[in-house]
């Protein structure tokens, strides 16, 4: 090690120092015998040497008393500026309103995330993705100068306060572009979080807001306990955690019964543990708030196709096919309602629509051959005329299958018939061979037809 | 030699005259060439303005921006012909070479040429390649802001100084972080988004247009597509002087209008400039500088003429940029300093220039979990971003597998830690004797020199065999003949002659302003275009000159006209 920190200097050819005009000069001079263009190697080396000579020279300059230190403290006091933010942030914390006097200028981003802890409190504006857009056009936003400190002490605020529409959330995206960089994100912020406000972009994961909007019934509601309790039950839900997820969903239905989300939640618990009655009148329930809802019309008709409730679970695919009927999800299970009602028809049309869109769509393909299948066996029996041709065809085809199978031997007999004078035992074998022959078509002429 | 700016929407050369960098003008007395190649009834090539007006005329025939498909498979049809965008980007270079070899009188041979600082090895390897084509040897590739830096940095008094060069040209945008001081233009760091330029900005005004007349543009033929380009062009031009500016289109005799104010436009384009901060932060990082520490913001780029970028800049760093220079040609002038500085001419102090390398380039590795498991596809950076070049740097692997038989080295270039997001620039593999896992290894060294090419080569430390490869990603689909070939094809492409280009491009403008114009208008230019016709014809240099004069006349009329109505 010290013989690598004793030639950094060496290289530059002057003695350790603090002073970064010292070394710059040094580095120059020495640029011109290893120019970048004639010698790569000299200049490489040289240029490894600068570099760590400066970032030495910050540390030799703030502690004097050490003249060459390690290599690896220099890396340290590189590391130092990751958690300097925290340092800032914190002080910045601990320094509540009342005590900033007057004169004193409040920090332009302290400012800013004031701001934004005032429109995070006031719940109708927090909502609306419009009120964000307005506050993240101011210049603070802008000036890169802060842009570090300001996304940082924004996130440390997320952190706490996150329940936010998608909308909101896709208007942060697009001035910070979280998810263009995912990897700067890791390198500054816990993993569990990145991934979080991820899933919150990409709305994998959407709680919606709309239900809250001029709704009188949230007047007087704790609503960020209740939002709590929906996403702590939507997380217990997703890990099958059903008894924790119970409790979660009965409080906060209680404290607000208006929301199609829970109500949705609260289906799939019900279906979950099996009670289908629980679980429609959730769904219904959900329809009544959104009509339009996708979830609540798919998971209904799907309930109700297992119920053998044809009818019904048609009505809500009609709904459906209204948004998307190119949907081959949705005209797949048209298909197997229409399949229960015994409509061969609507069934093999609603298949092959499906098909059109994805022809890996495996339920599709099952319940159309099965309707298929159906289809034929309730023709009415052939006419004369075309029994006879199939049977024809029938023939032709066998006929077709033991030539393929019996055709050397045929010729191979017929030439030597034609050249020599065989001894009967040829005719015999032949025979055997046809006859051979002609068992094993039959066998599998069978075989196929069962 | 001469230095050249291959730009997405207009192409300039300069050279070196004994003190000072200056523009050489086309052969119509201008300074910038669009980048714009047409082939006309003839099969012949048509470059630069004639070009441009004819896209609007036969944009069948007629191909630009292509060079945001650089490095890329894409294929344009003009006429009979198919071209990659490197053979397109070829003509542009022969005529800029024609062009300064009819200023300076003697043959041009040598280049310097300006590459965005963002591109990457397989786009700098086809630039090298158009310039071959077009009989001109590449003496260096260097990035756009840096040769904007070192023209900015002639003229700097101060000995040292920190800046930061902002480079939107029409397809991309890059920023460089400089540092002059003692001689030494050191290139800190790089960054930049290859999907982001002034086009986008006019995009989106042809989206808001169709989008507000319920339009589809797919439904409209590619003549009305091209007219519309150019409203939408002419509109973002105007609202950059003026508050407000209107866009018209005739479909099938319907016409369509839009009118459009600045702050609508500043709310269209706002997702877009969003868009030019994180580049900006990362060089800023990567350099460990903040924007207080900058003496200086440089513009280039025809885009960053627009005041709504302006704005924005002076937003983010507090401050207006230094407007002391033209945008434009910077480039340009700084790629002919480039050829001077190369050629250690004596006027120029020397200036040493450091590069950076704008990409981490590296491998993929199997990586062990905790449990003993291994989970395959993890990028294993070798040369970090921002490193500087030329570089060289070694990196040990070891196998993984018990009696493994050979080691396969992916080159991979991106930021992701998975290699599945990033870009797969090359692949090699290597025999090794079988023993157990772990024991055996190779040495992998990355070469990044200083054009910016990478040469990967691998060394199996037990045996000393050697493989090597110049990551050359397009290669293999062509044969050095299937090359050569190709080549004698282009060279049998006539090109127009350039001393009739003047009279060819009053053609081609006559023909846009007919397309353009309705009614008796279109008669009044199909006569006087006609008349220009007959008077080529006639082959007397003394009446086609007047007849020139006289005709373009006319057109400037018929445009002034066509502006106001």
């Amino acid at each position: 090690m010290d013989g690598f920190l004793v030639s950094v200097w060496d290289i530059l050819e002057i003695n350790p120092t603090g002073e970064e005009s010292a070394i710059k000069k040094a580095y120059a001079k020495k640029l011109k015998q290893h120019h970048p263009e004639d010698d790569p190697e000299g200049y490489q080396r040289l240029r490894e040497a600068y570099d760590s000579a400066l970032k030495q020279a910050k540390h030799i300059a703030a502690t004097p008393a050490l003249t060459v230190m390690d290599e690896e403290e220099a890396e340290g006091a590189e590391g130092d500026e990751a958690w300097m933010w925290q340092d800032e942030d914190e002080e910045w914390e601990e320094e509540p309103d009342e005590t900033v006097l007057p004169e004193i200028q409040v920090h332009p981003v302290h400012r800013f995330l004031e701001q934004v802890e005032e429109l995070y409190e006031d719940f109708p504006s927090r909502i609306e993705p419009d009120s964000w857009k307005a506050l993240l056009d101011s210049d603070v936003v802008w000036d890169v100068e802060h842009s570090q400190s300001l996304q940082d002490g924004l996130i440390s605020f997320l952190e706490d306060s996150h329940y936010l529409p998608r909308s909101v959330w896709e208007v942060l995206d697009q001035v910070f572009r979280f998810s263009a960089d995912k990897e700067a994100l890791l390198e500054r912020y816990p993993e569990y979080f990145v991934e979080y406000m991820l899933r919150q972009i990409n709305g994998s994961m959407e709680l919606r807001y709309d239900c809250f909007r001029g709704s009188a019934a949230i007047v007087g509601v704790d609503i960020e306990e209740y939002l709590y309790l929906r996403e702590e039950a939507q997380e217990m839900l997703g890990d099958g955690e059903l008894e924790e997820a119970k409790d979660l969903l009965d409080t906060a239905h209680e404290m607000f019964a208006d929301d199609p989300d829970l109500e949705l939640m609260r289906s799939k618990y019900f279906l979950a543990v099996g009670e289908t009655d629980q679980a429609l009148a959730s769904l219904q329930r959900v329809i009544e708030l959104r009509p339009d809802d996708w979830d609540g019309h798919w998971h209904r008709a799907q309930l109700l196709h297992d119920l053998q409730r044809y009818e019904e679970a048609l009505a809500d695919l009609d709904v459906l096919l209204q948004q998307e009927p190119h949907n081959s999800h949705v005209l797949s299970l048209a298909g197997r309602c229409h399949l229960g009602l015994g409509q061969i028809e609507e069934t093999r049309e609603k298949m092959k629509l499906s098909y059109e869109q994805d022809n890996t769509h495996i339920n599709t393909f099952v319940y159309w051959y099965m309707a298929g299948n159906k289809h034929f066996y309730e023709q009415p029996p052939l006419k004369r005329a075309d029994r006879r041709k199939a049977r024809l065809h029938t023939f032709y085809y066998w006929a077709v299958v033991f030539l393929r199978m019996t055709w050397l031997p045929i010729i191979l007999y017929t030439l030597l018939e034609v050249f020599f004078d065989l001894p009967a035992i040829c005719n015999r074998l032949f025979i055997l061979i046809l006859l051979w022959n002609l068992w094993r078509m039959i066998r599998s002429e069978r075989f196929i037809s069962t | 030699m001469i230095g050249i700016d291959l730009g997405t929407t207009n192409s300039l050369v300069a050279y070196w005259d004994k003190d000072q960098a200056v523009i050489i003008p086309n052969v119509l007395g201008e300074h910038l060439t669009p980048s714009i190649v047409s082939v006309d009834e003839n099969g012949s090539i048509l470059v630069g303005r004639i070009a441009q007006e004819r896209l609007i005329t036969h944009p069948h025939l007629t191909a630009s921006t292509f060079k945001r498909f650089m490095g890329t498979e894409k294929k344009y049809t003009l006429g009979a012909h198919t071209f990659t965008p490197e053979e397109l980007s070829s003509f542009i270079l022969k005529a800029l070479k024609e062009d300064a070899e009819a200023h300076l009188g003697v043959e041009v041979t040598e280049a310097v040429i300006s590459v965005p600082a963002y591109f990457n090895d397989s786009q700098r390897k086809a630039t090298k390649r158009a310039a071959e084509i077009a009989g001109l040897k590449v003496e260096r590739l260097i990035s756009e802001p840096t040769a904007a830096a070192i023209a900015y940095g002639l003229h700097q008094e101060k000995p040292e100084t920190k800046f930061l060069v902002f480079d939107l040209g029409g397809g991309t945008f890059d920023v460089s972080v400089l540092e002059l001081f003692e001689g030494i233009m050191d290139v800190k760091s790089i960054a930049g988004d290859n999907f982001l330029g002034g086009e986008d900005f006019t995009e989106i005004l042809i989206a808001h247009f169709l989008e507000k007349h319920k339009l589809e543009l797919a439904s409209l033929d590619t003549k009305t597509q091209s007219a519309l380009y150019k409203q939408a062009e002419t509109c973002k031009l105007a609202l950059g002087q003026e508050t407000s500016a209107t866009m018209s289109l005739t479909i099938q005799d319907q016409a369509y209008e839009l009118r459009l104010d600045r702050t609508e436009y500043e709310k269209l384009a706002h997702p877009l400039l969003l868009r030019l901060r994180k580049p900006i932060e990362r060089a800023l990082r990567d350099a460990s500088l903040s924007p207080s520490d900058l003496d200086a913001v440089i513009l280039i780029g025809g885009a960053t003429r627009l005041p709504l970028i302006k704005h924005v800049i002076g937003r983010m760093f507090g401050r207006m940029p230094y407007t002391n220079i033209n945008p434009d040609e910077t480039v340009a002038l700084g790629a002919a300093i480039q050829t001077a500085l190369k050629q250690r001419n004596q006027a120029l102090e020397e200036i040493i220039l450091t590069d950076v390398c704008p990409y981490t380039l590296g491998t993929s590795v199997v990586q062990e979990l905790g449990n003993g498991q291994l989970s395959s596809g993890h990028f294993f950076p070798i040369i970090e971003r921002n490193t500087p070049i030329p570089v060289s740097r070694v990196e040990r692997l070891y196998t993984v597998h018990d009696n493994q038989k050979r080691l396969n080295v992916a080159v991979y270039q991106g930021e992701s830690r998975l290699v599945e997001h990033n870009i797969k620039l090359g692949e090699l593999q290597i025999k090794i004797p079988p023993a157990p896992a772990g024991e055996q290894s190779i040495d992998v060294r990355y070469t990044y020199d200083i054009n910016g090419i990478l040469e990967v080569e691998v060394v199996s430390v037990s045996t000393g065999e050697k493989k090597r490869v110049v990551i050359e990603q397009n290669e293999g689909s062509m044969t050095k003949e299937q090359i050569e070939a190709r080549l004698q094809e282009l060279q049998d492409i006539k090109i127009h002659p350039r001393d009739r280009t003047e009279n060819r491009l009053l053609i081609a403008k006559g023909e846009r302003l007919y397309e353009e114009a309705l009614g008796e208008r279109r008669e009044v230019i199909a006569i006087a275009i006609q008349q220009f016709e007959k008077a080529l014809l006639t082959q007397n240099d003394k009446e086609i000159k007047k007849a020139t004069e006289i005709f373009k006349e006319r057109l400037e009329q018929m445009e002034r006209w066509m502006d106001f109505s």
